[in-house]
C-alpha cells in the first residue's frame, strides 16, 4: 500500500493511558516502543472483535476491491494466507481427470 | 464394491465425512466416488453419535453431528458403498487425532493417495507441509472438491453443485466460506441466478 497509509494515524483521549506508557517507558530496562504496542495491541482487539460473519464481510470487501490487501491481511492475519493457498490448490486440482475417481 | 482391503486414493477426515454426509450430494457421492478415511476418524464418527443427542434440535450443529457421524458410519459399515478405512499405527490419540491420522498416512503411504480432503483450513495447511516435506505430488483441497468430481463428470447440475455449496456455507460459517470460495474462485462457477444473495459473495 501507499506510504501515505502508513503515515496515517489515528488520535484517541489517552489520559491515563498515556501517563501509564510514559511510566512504563522510564521503568522499564531499555524503555518501551509505545507506538508499536499499540499498533500491536489495536491489531490484536480488532482481530478478537471480529465475528465469523465480520470476517466472511471483510473478505468480500476485498475480493470486490473496496478494501487493501493490507487492511483485510491486518484483520484476517494467517486466514488470510490460508484462503488464497486453498483458492490455489483447488484451481490446480481441477486440472486434473476427475473421471480417474469414479466407482 | 469396497472389500476390507480396498483403499481408494482420495483420504477424507472426520469433519469432511460429517459436512458430506449432511448435504444434498451424499447419496451421488456413496454412489460414485471412492473415499478412505482412517480407524481414528471412524472413531471420532463414533465418538459424536455417543456424545450428541438424536433429540438435537434439528439445524443445530449437536444434531447435525450426530445425524452426519451416524450416516458416514453407516456407508463405511456398507460393503456396498465406496467408502472404506485404514489403520492408523501408531494410533494418534488427543483433540486433532483424525487429522494427525491423515498426516501419518500421507508420510507412510504417499503413494496410494491423491488427494486429501479436510474440513480445517489450518489442518489443510499442515497436511500440504507434509507433502512438500516429502515432495510428493498430493493434492489437498477442500471438501466442496467431492461436488465438484460429480459435476465434472456431469452426474450433477450446475444447480445441484451450487446448492451443496450453499448449504455448506449456511452450516458451516467461516469455516465453510474458506471452503466454498476455494472452489467458486478455483473453478469459476456462477452460482448467482441459483443461491439466495445472503449466501453469495
Amino acid at each position: 500500500m501507499s506510504q501515505e497509509s502508513l503515515d496515517d494515524t489515528i488520535k484517541f483521549r489517552a489520559g491515563p493511558l498515556k501517563e501509564a506508557a510514559t511510566e512504563l517507558d522510564s521503568v522499564h530496562l531499555g524503555g518501551i516502543n509505545v507506538s508499536e504496542l499499540a499498533r500491536e495491541g489495536l491489531t490484536q482487539m480488532l482481530r478478537r472483535a471480529m465475528t465469523d460473519d465480520d470476517k466472511i464481510a471483510i473478505y468480500e470487501r476485498y475480493s470486490a476491491g473496496e478494501l487493501s490487501e493490507d487492511a483485510a491481511r491486518v484483520l484476517l492475519g494467517d486466514e488470510f494466507d490460508l484462503l488464497q493457498e486453498d483458492i490455489d490448490a483447488f484451481r490446480e486440482a481441477t486440472d486434473d481427470d476427475t473421471s480417474d475417481y469414479l466407482v | 464394491m469396497a472389500s476390507a482391503d480396498t483403499r481408494y486414493p482420495i483420504l477424507v477426515d472426520t469433519d469432511t465425512l460429517i459436512a458430506v454426509a449432511n448435504s444434498s450430494l451424499w447419496t451421488q457421492i456413496t454412489k460414485h466416488v471412492g473415499l478412505t478415511t482412517t480407524n481414528v476418524c471412524k472413531q471420532e464418527l463414533q465418538r459424536h453419535v455417543e456424545n450428541t443427542r438424536e433429540t438435537a434440535p434439528e439445524g443445530s450443529r449437536p444434531y447435525r453431528l450426530h445425524y452426519g457421524s451416524r450416516t458416514a458410519l453407516d456407508a463405511l459399515e456398507d460393503d456396498e458403498k465406496p467408502l472404506t478405512q485404514v489403520t492408523s499405527v501408531p494410533r494418534p490419540h488427543g483433540a486433532d487425532a483424525g487429522e494427525e491420522s491423515l498426516r501419518q498416512e500421507v508420510v507412510q503411504n504417499p503413494e496410494a493417495i491423491d488427494y486429501v480432503i479436510l474440513m480445517d483450513a489450518a489442518g489443510r495447511r499442515s497436511i500440504r507441509r507434509a507433502v512438500d516435506d516429502q515432495a510428493e505430488d498430493i493434492r489437498v483441497v477442500t471438501p466442496p472438491f467431492l461436488f465438484y468430481i460429480l459435476y465434472d463428470n456431469e452426474l450433477i447440475s450446475r444447480r445441484e453443485f451450487c446448492e451443496a455449496c450453499g448449504e455448506l456455507l449456511e452450516r458451516e460459517g467461516w469455516t465453510g466460506y474458506n471452503a466454498v470460495k476455494a472452489a467458486w474462485e478455483g473453478i469459476p462457477i456462477d452460482c448467482n441466478d441459483i443461491l439466495d444473495d445472503h449466501l453469495l459473495p
